[in-house]
């Protein structure tokens, strides 16, 4: 049981990367480039995305219960949209494997 | 296509977000900081009264040696007497009653010795940051009002600034350190408002729900002849015990435990393992021969809805008298005060809170900053409005904080035993009230230097107020994890992370640089851009 907070954490976390990196300014300033960079994987991102996020839910509601859940998923994806706005900003490196850069 | 939302509605928003959000944002960053403070009252109170800082289990029970104490306190004959176990987050027994004069006494009671605890006279978490946030520390409904306002603003401005924006999706990860100074506080006021925007919205809620029926209270009660607690029984289902005193002295309670865990035993089987049992069980009638006894539960640890579940016994046969719990109508405002309310056992759940209240602080305060930087930019204000609403930002951003720190400070200077004509615990409070107001005057004189130097001062009282806890209690960080008291433990390591936050603030704004070339500024909780 211990084990499903750090899931759901890390669910969150990669969801809200992953949609992040579906949209073109953040996909450019992970990649560094300019233009607008031709990525593949963009297609995929966003679904996958999504369904990290609402997967989030199930996993809360196994963790702690629906009156529980209600409360930490969107708590969760806060905190984890907030850690991928930092990842963002300060180690953009990070992502840099999840786009494809078109040199 | 034709556009949904038109460019006027777009502008009426944004002028109604621009106004209100600077009418409002200085009660609202101050009941969003007491807010998040309240988060850890319990906590705070340990750390404010150190006599609270007990680690040993209980030795004594109810039964030997704090139930005959409510033979020694004075009670009346046929008043009530309420009993409460030590809980996860009060390690104290305390009992609660009223003696002969009406006056409500609340008494700590030592978990080995069953001896009244000689506490420190502090109003601490639960007394001060608890109240002043929904009451501003005003007498009366007066501080209700505002806060009750402010949350309807609050609400409001979440709706407006939804409508404002173009790109919220992508908003939602936009944090841009390297721009202007301008565009990076809007980017964090967007950002800490996206991410936490459900509970930006549901706390005001829930808030008002739990304080509404103080607003128009004759209105509520018309039906009912003008009495509340009529109300109270027609909204809830409420039926009293009907058990008039027989006015012969009765048998004394002598024993209390077996009743409570006789409640946590009906509720175990009624909602499964995870089931808490009772925080107060209650002598009714007290000495009376019709005595009769309740256990009730107000928060249920293990769920988020509140009660009350109440289960009435009868002390001579030991029978369930009567039971009580919110009809199943309730469910739904009882788990939105509940949410509010946060006194479930759930630790991950109180930091999330705390870490969301600290993000509203954050939407506010870069909010106000940015009001002004557009203004500035725009030269659209004259700059003594400009001057007076940044005091006035200052003030209620960094000098709220700056006057807690003050508070916890003062808790720790201020000798336990002083001989005045005030009591202790207002002394703190004036501390709370003086440091505040002196920070708006700093601001007003030193105008947007005050930024720099007020962060130095909380990134100062944070390290200074671990500093006296350890010099005045003994209790630093090693000791207190290994004394089996790491509640204070983490108390200090909260207070050096922000203290940290405000000097890394403090530094990115230092005053040797020119303030046009600065431009890498804040990220989190509670660093501020210089303008």
């Amino acid at each position: 049981m211990t084990v499903l907070p750090f899931i759901a954490f890390c669910l969150g976390y990669c969801g809200c990367a992953f949609l992040a990196l579906s949209q073109p300014s953040h996909i450019r300033r992970v990649s560094g480039q300019r233009v607008e960079p031709a990525n593949r994987s963009r297609g995929i991102l966003r679904p996958v995305g999504w369904v990290c996020v609402l997967v989030t839910l199930p996993v809360c509601i196994a963790w702690a219960g629906v009156s529980f859940a209600a409360l930490l998923w969107p708590l969760i994806i806060a905190v984890s949209a907030f850690l991928v706005a930092l990842t963002l900003a300060y180690l953009p490196g990070l992502f840099r494997f999840l786009v494809t850069r078109t040199d | 296509m034709k556009k949904l939302i038109s460019d006027q509605f777009r502008q009426s928003m944004n002028w109604f977000h621009t106004w209100v959000g600077l009418g409002l944002g200085a009660v609202l960053f101050a009941v969003f900081w007491t807010g998040s403070l309240t988060v850890f009252d319990k906590e705070i109170d340990q750390w404010m009264m150190p006599e609270l800082r007990l680690a040993q289990p209980a030795t004594s029970t109810l039964d030997d040696v704090i139930l005959p104490r409510a033979d020694t306190i004075g009670l009346a004959p046929g008043s009530e007497v309420w009993f409460s176990p030590p809980q996860d987050r009060i390690p104290a027994y305390r009992i609660y009653y009223e003696d002969a004069q009406g006056i409500e006494h609340e008494e700590l009671l030592d978990p080995q010795t069953g001896q009244r605890l000689d506490l420190t006279d502090s109003d601490a978490g639960s007394g001060f940051f608890f109240h002043f946030h929904y009451m501003l520390h005003m007498p009366g409904v007066i501080g209700n009002w505002i806060v009750g306002l402010a949350a309807l603003g609050m609400m409001l401005l979440v709706i407006s600034g939804v409508f404002i924006h173009r790109k919220i999706f992508q908003d939602f990860f936009t944090f841009r350190p390297d721009k202007k100074a301008r565009r990076v506080s809007l980017d964090i006021h967007n950002l800490t408002a996206l991410i936490a925007l459900p509970f930006h919205f549901l706390l005001p809620l829930s808030g008002l729900f739990i304080i509404a029926t103080t607003y128009f209270p004759w209105a509520m009660t018309l039906p009912y002849d003008g009495n509340l607690r009529q109300l109270d029984a027609g909204l809830s289902g409420y039926q009293e015990l009907a058990r008039p005193m027989a006015n012969q002295p009765g048998a004394p309670v002598t024993e209390l435990q077996i009743y409570l865990d006789q409640a946590r035993e009906i509720w175990r089987e009624e909602e499964g393992r995870t089931s808490s049992g009772a925080e107060w069980i209650g002598i009714f009638n007290y000495g009376d021969a019709n005595s009769y006894i309740m256990a009730e539960r107000y928060f249920q640890s293990s769920r988020v809805a509140i009660g009350p579940d109440q289960i009435t016994f009868d002390p001579k046969s030991g029978e369930v008298l009567g039971r009580y719990s919110p009809k199943p109508i309730h469910k739904a405002t009882n788990w939105l005060e509940g949410l509010h309310w946060i006194q479930f056992d759930h630790w991950p759940m109180r930091w999330l809170y705390f870490f969301a209240g600290l993000s509203g602080c954050v939407m506010i305060g870069s909010g106000l900053i940015f009001w002004m930087q557009a203004r500035i930019r725009a030269k659209q204000a004259e700059p003594g409005t400009v001057r007076v609403v940044r005091a006035m930002s200052i003030a209620s951003i960094t000098g709220v904080i700056m006057g807690s720190g003050a508070f916890l400070i003062s808790n720790r200077l201020i000798p336990k035993e002083i001989s005045m004509d005030v009591h202790r615990h207002e002394l703190e409070i004036w501390t709370f009230f003086a440091v505040w107001m002196a920070c708006l005057l700093h601001s007003l004189i030193r105008d947007k230097r005050a930024w720099f130097e007020q962060s130095i001062a909380i990134a100062t009282a944070g390290v200074l107020a671990v500093l006296l806890n350890w010099i005045t209690t003994g209790d630093h960080l090693i000791a207190a994890i290994s004394s089996g008291i790491p509640v204070i433990a983490l108390m200090d390591l909260v207070l050096i992370g922000l203290s940290s936050l405000f000097a890394i603030a403090a530094y990115r704004m230092r005053p040797a640089v020119t303030l046009a070339s600065r431009s890498h500024l804040t990220s989190d909780a509670t660093r501020f851009p210089a303008e």
